[in-house]
């Protein structure tokens, strides 16, 4: 195989901008989405952020500057970004197979078997393209290396003069680039490991790019910092990873709207998480090895508790009944009566292919109980698709909603719900 | 027993020339490929009043935008004023105007 040419495309303020793709009128405006729980940010539009508003801030506090400055308050339209990144996924496959999709706004593409002569120009062409069709502006860094990716998709994102791509090729462009990046900004460094690189010399992506693997190995540890090295020297350590691999573990987590202590409001909370991760196995055939529950009390409130729970089960399974009722057995034996519960989180993890299962001839698993389940998850599936997620259901799930959040200020699902299209008026 | 005597029992026998479509790929019409040639690029809006029922146009219809294609100045397209979706023929839309899309196709249920 050649060597890999990687390209980051990095959607900016991703969910403030698909927000803005069905209210034009906010394009240019201070734009803040909240969390499920309307609790804290969790994206700004560019005029959000050139208020100081940071990531994470929690709402409460910075109620007044919203005000002071008509902020538009958004709740999380997790189906709404979702429609719009599978969008973006779907026009990068058609450009190359070659993808790994590495969060909801970020995608790798592979573009080293691509027949590009003028990168830049391509890049530019991507970029207009996913802006024309979906309407999301998007940053594109194009480098040997993932790390290198990121760090110029970044640069084309905060420098206007870029225009929203670079591309780093050329080991001069590359090293100017280094010098002018503090580590505090390189991908993998942080905050943490910054002042101890700075005691001692190393203050930009170039003082690391200089010094020797072994170096590496010893200054920010381990093979990480080797790669760190390499990677910023335009070779390749970390390759493409495909869809199926990327994934160790799927979690989910919900504050209730409400601390709740009722036992039947977290079990209902914990067996959602649970139907949607189990459904997300099935697709990818996968089963799961581990199940591991997590619930807390409220953390700014007097006598702050948490408890977690792991399990590894006998067989691995993608069987939503199962896996609800392992997770719901262990939530029944960390249980308190009178407790507050703020908080619960689900993970699962220790996944297996499921074909790897079928053809496990040493017996060590009971095979024909996991295909019996898997025909039965495979109707419920079917069902799922033709009538909506939510036909099917097993008892705890529908228990209690009061877990949900509160979907106050949340836009319409425009382009997932036939109730909820967007309206177009005629002008006589 | 013979051919008689197992179809009084309700058995039918088959014979003659051979199912053409066995073994062939099923064919189906796809609505969905007819009315959507870039499907990331497609969005669905409903029409919001009557004003333009002597074209056929309704309220409730659904409008298949296609922000793929180049409109041309005959193209019904979709253009913003202010937070409004407003549907226009291209030529008539205000120069300054930004064009969110192309009206592909506009589709009427008479029962639903």
């Amino acid at each position: 195989m050649s060597q890999p040419l990687f390209a980051l495309i990095d959607c900016n303020n991703f969910f403030a901008s698909c927000e803005q793709v069905f209210r034009p009128a906010l394009v240019g405006q201070p734009l803040v989405v909240l969390s499920s729980n309307d609790g804290c940010v969790v994206a700004r539009s560019a005029e959000a952020r050139a208020l100081k508003i940071p990531m994470g801030a929690p709402a409460f506090k910075y109620k007044d500057l919203f005000k002071q400055h008509g902020v538009q308050q958004f709740s999380a339209n997790f189906e709404l970004y979702g429609d719009i990144s599978r969008r973006i996924t779907e026009i990068l496959t058609s450009i190359t197979p070659r993808l790994e999709v590495y969060s909801i706004d970020e995608s790798f593409l592979d573009i080293s078997q691509l027949d590009i002569k003028d990168y830049q120009a391509w890049a530019q062409h991507v970029r207009k393209t996913i802006l024309q069709w979906v309407g999301v502006p998007v940053s594109i860094g194009i480098a040997p290396s993932k790390t290198l990716a990121k760090l110029a998709s970044e640069h084309a994102k905060r420098k206007p003069e870029l225009q929203g791509t670079l591309v780093l090729l050329d080991e001069e462009v590359r090293d100017s680039y280094l010098r002018a990046l503090p580590i505090e900004e390189i991908w993998g460094i942080g905050w943490r490991l910054g002042p101890r690189l700075r005691s001692i010399g190393i203050a930009t992506a170039y003082d690391i790019a200089k010094l020797s693997p072994v170096q590496g190995r010893k200054l920010i540890g381990s093979v990480h910092g080797e790669r760190m090295v390499r990677e910023l020297n335009s070779q390749t350590c970390y390759p493409l990873e495909s869809l199926g691999s990327e994934q160790k573990m799927i979690s989910a987590s919900r504050t209730f709207g409400n601390d709740t202590d009722q036992s039947s409001v977290v079990e209902s909370a914990l067996a959602n998480f649970i139907a949607r991760a189990s459904q997300k196995l099935r697709v990818s055939n996968r089963a799961a090895t581990r199940v591991a529950i997590y619930v807390t009390t409220d953390r700014h409130k007097p006598g702050y508790r948490t408890w977690s729970k792991e399990v590894i089960l006998d067989q691995p399974t993608a069987d939503t009944g199962t896996l609800i009722s392992v997770a719901n057995q262990m939530f029944a034996e960390l249980y308190e009566p009178g407790v507050q519960y703020h908080r619960a989180m689900s993970l699962i993890s220790g996944f297996v292919s499921d074909t790897q299962l079928q053809t496990d001839l040493l017996g060590f698993r009971d095979v024909p109980t996991f295909d019996r389940s898997k025909q039965r998850m495979a109707a419920v599936d079917s069902i799922h698709g033709r009538y909506g997620r939510q036909t099917l259901y097993y008892g705890t799930e529908k228990l209690a909603t009061s877990w949900q959040p509160r979907k106050s200020i949340r836009s319409p699902r425009y382009t997932t719900s036939w109730d909820e299209l967007p309206r177009v008026i005629i002008k006589a | 027993m013979d051919e008689q005597q197992l179809e009084e029992q309700g058995v039918s026998i088959h014979a003659g020339f051979p199912n053409a479509a066995v073994g062939s790929h099923a064919k189906t019409l796809n609505l969905t490929k007819l009315l959507v040639k870039h499907p990331a690029a497609t969005y669905l809006m409903q029409l919001d009043n009557n004003a333009w029922a002597r074209y056929g146009l309704f309220e409730g219809d659904l409008v298949v935008v296609d922000r793929a294609i180049m409109p041309k100045p005959r193209d019904l397209s979709i253009w913003t004023d202010g937070d409004e979706f407003v549907i226009s023929v291209r030529k008539d839309i205000p120069e300054q105007s930004p064009i969110w899309g192309v009206v592909s196709s506009v589709i009427h249920q008479f029962r639903k």
